[in-house]
């Protein structure tokens, strides 16, 4: 019974509430355009997407960084794909695997950057996003890469299950959740991240390696930038430069609807998944109901600075509760001193 | 007096500058040619108005990076004033004074709510560059009043523009504030130790609210200048390319990321050099790709000369605290 009540006093089940009456809204609103199957199978392509640089970009902020460059990664990924398979004519199991290592690589000098120059973790992400835009460009031109006849890519984009209505890549996203949520809340490894984005100084003194980690989340977090520029592959057909490009935000201001603090700290998969659902059901129900798709840019960046707002909010309420909390603890100690 | 000279900072930039510049004419004679460096002033002016604006607030210890897109937005404003039949110097105020609005907007995000600034000013201006695209439609806002573009596009002997010597004013004035007034050595302190700063009775929240209006105000400035410039405004010009471009530049210029130390004198430097080198890639006919790339490679470059510098710092800290301990 007190579970129950837990469940319905925590924050999931406010985002839960928010999804449904965005659905209910948008579903009035646009004549019930927004429940077709079609539509809904938008909505899935979108989460799925949002779902791998959403779990990079958690993973980065649990341990209080993060990476601006996700989103061009996974486009660098995506045309680098493209173009092994279509221009070099390498198998494309094998060309996905590389431009997988491509990113994981990205993602090495990415935290090379952060931990050996000691740059501010958005500014090398940035210039390398930079970096990476002009090289696509450079690469597969504006035009991009279009794929044709290629099996595993064809496996991963248009295989769908239950009527059509729900894509391989939401199975593969849904795995990916499970796997690492599960990494997250049960293993060492997990818990390494919390202590270590809570306090870093402390973790440093209980023997962790913060250094290192850092190093593993900036590659995971590229690695799964390259998934979710293959997946887009996959289903589009097309790779282009800048396919991605921005969904690094949408990935960061999930994270903080989820309840991810920002400094880093607290905050679990759940919330983060929650939160790209929010998300992605916020953007097409925008779309569907009319709106210029330039409205989705100015509403993301409002959820965005309402996200960090009440995270900075909360982060403040609850310092202030620390230190109330250990003043009482103090002066009752000093009173029993007296006594 | 020679020697303070050679050994100082920015005289190894201006060598650099003009090294890059003779490589640049080798490869390409047309590099200095008239018509080539007035081009490279006209650009130096648009990113230079802005980047006095950011790199005072980087030496205040703060950053913006809605910079480029409130710019932009500021100016559409001011475009459409214009039209409306509003006289272009009232035009141009009111789009400084929509600028120090989203200064204060930014500031009351950061110190009230207590936002981190990146993050925060990156959802900004997410919003102004959306809401640009909105209003004008995704068109460009074109204008038609000859007496505005004579503000943009006016030069002396066909060579120098105006535009380029708002910068050397705009450089002028504010080393004057920053290193001789009193306010000026305050926007220091902030940014070099900000508690020591609060226990000295400088209010740095009040400092760092009026770097960030100046900031922002002075990117709608610029964004006037660019509508001036070209007799129409779009809503995909500066936003964050040019604020990177102003960052950059200032970084470039020796001005400290985490603030405290820099000045004018090196940040225009620094741009030259970023202007220099942009139209120099483009020159040599490397295509605009590479220029995308470029503006990441040059933003990592200015963060390890920052790094370095630090380090440099550092170490005749502790070569001159070794000194006096042994003394």
């Amino acid at each position: 019974m007190k579970k129950k009540s837990n469940f319905f006093s925590s924050k999931y089940f406010s985002l839960l509430i928010i999804i449904v009456a965005l659905l209910i809204i948008f579903t009035i609103w646009s004549k019930g355009m927004m429940l077709k199957p079609l539509n809904i199978r938008n909505i899935l392509n979108n989460v799925v997407l949002l779902s791998f640089i959403g779990i990079g970009a958690c993973f980065l902020m649990l341990y209080g960084e993060m990476d601006i460059s996700s989103g061009a990664i996974g486009s660098f990924s995506a045309c680098m794909s493209a173009m092994f398979a279509m221009n070099y004519g390498i198998p494309d199991g094998i060309a996905i695997i590389l431009a997988l290592l491509i990113g994981c690589v990205i993602g090495f000098l990415n935290a090379l950057m952060i931990n050996k120059l000691k740059f501010p973790p958005f500014i090398a992400t940035m210039s390398m996003s930079y970096v990476l835009q002009g090289l696509g460009y450079l690469l597969v031109t504006a035009l991009g890469v279009s794929i044709k006849k290629l099996p595993t890519f064809n496996f991963l984009g248009d295989t769908k299950f239950f009527d059509n209505l729900v894509p391989m890549g939401v199975l593969i996203s849904i795995l990916f959740l499970v796997v690492y949520g599960l990494i997250l809340a049960k293993t060492k490894f997990g818990r390494t991240i919390y202590l270590c984005g809570g306090n870093r100084l402390a973790a440093k003194l209980c023997g962790l390696n913060p250094t290192k980690l850092s190093y593993i989340l900036y590659i995971n977090s590229a690695f799964l930038a390259s998934v979710s520029g293959i997946m887009y592959v996959a289903r589009v057909k097309t790779a282009l430069p800048t396919a991605l490009t921005s969904y690094q935000f949408t990935g960061i201001t999930a994270a903080v609807l989820g309840g991810v603090a920002f400094g880093g700290g607290s905050g679990n998969i759940l919330g983060c998944a929650l939160g790209m659902l929010v998300l992605a059901v916020f953007n097409n129900g925008v779309s569907t109901v009319g709106f210029n798709a330039n409205y989705t840019t100015v509403f993301n960046g409002v959820l965005l600075i309402v996200g960090l707002a009440l995270d900075a909010i909360n982060a403040r309420r609850s310092a202030r509760k620390v230190v109330t909390s250990s003043l009482a603890s103090l002066s009752k100690e000093k009173s029993e001193n007296k006594a | 007096m020679i020697k303070k000279i050679t050994t100082s900072r920015n005289f190894y930039l201006f060598l650099f500058i003009v090294l890059i510049a003779v490589i640049f004419t080798i490869i390409n004679p047309l590099f200095i040619s008239a018509d080539n460096i007035r081009n490279i002033l006209y650009a130096a002016s648009i990113t230079g108005v802005m980047m006095v604006g950011m790199a005072n607030l980087l030496i205040s210890g703060n950053m913006d990076l809605s910079a480029g897109a409130v710019g932009c937005f500021a100016a559409i404003l001011g475009s459409y004033m214009i039209n409306a039949g509003v006289p272009w110097v009232i035009a141009t105020i009111g789009a400084i004074g929509f600028g120090v609005l989203c200064g204060l907007l930014n500031a009351f995000m950061t110190y009230k709510l207590g936002i981190m600034p990146f993050i925060g000013t990156l959802g900004i201006s997410n919003v102004w560059s959306g809401l640009a695209a909105v209003i004008t439609r995704q068109a460009s806002v074109t204008l038609t009043n000859e007496s505005f573009f004579v503000f943009g596009s006016a030069k002396i002997g066909n060579l120098i523009p105006w535009a380029f010597l708002y910068v050397v004013i705009l450089c002028l004035v504010y080393t004057f504030i920053m290193k001789c007034t009193k306010a000026g050595r305050k926007v220091y302190m902030c940014g070099g130790n900000r508690n020591a700063a609060r226990l000295a009775g400088i209010k740095v929240e009040k400092v760092s609210t009026v770097m960030m209006c100046n900031c922002s105000g002075l990117a709608a400035l610029a964004g006037m200048i660019m509508t001036a410039r070209m007799h129409l405004i779009h809503y995909q010009n500066l936003q964050t390319t040019s604020t990177m471009g102003a960052m950059t530049s200032a970084l470039l210029g020796g001005v400290a990321f985490g603030g405290g130390s820099g000045a004018m004198g090196g940040a225009f430097l620094g741009l030259m050099l970023l202007t220099i080198f942009k139209n120099g890639i483009d020159i040599i006919g490397c295509n605009e790709y590479v220029q995308i790339m470029f503006n990441g490679i040059l933003l990592a470059a200015a963060m390890a000369v920052d790094y370095f510098n630090n380090l440099a710092q550092q170490k005749s800290l502790k070569a001159k605290n070794e000194e006096s301990a042994k003394a």
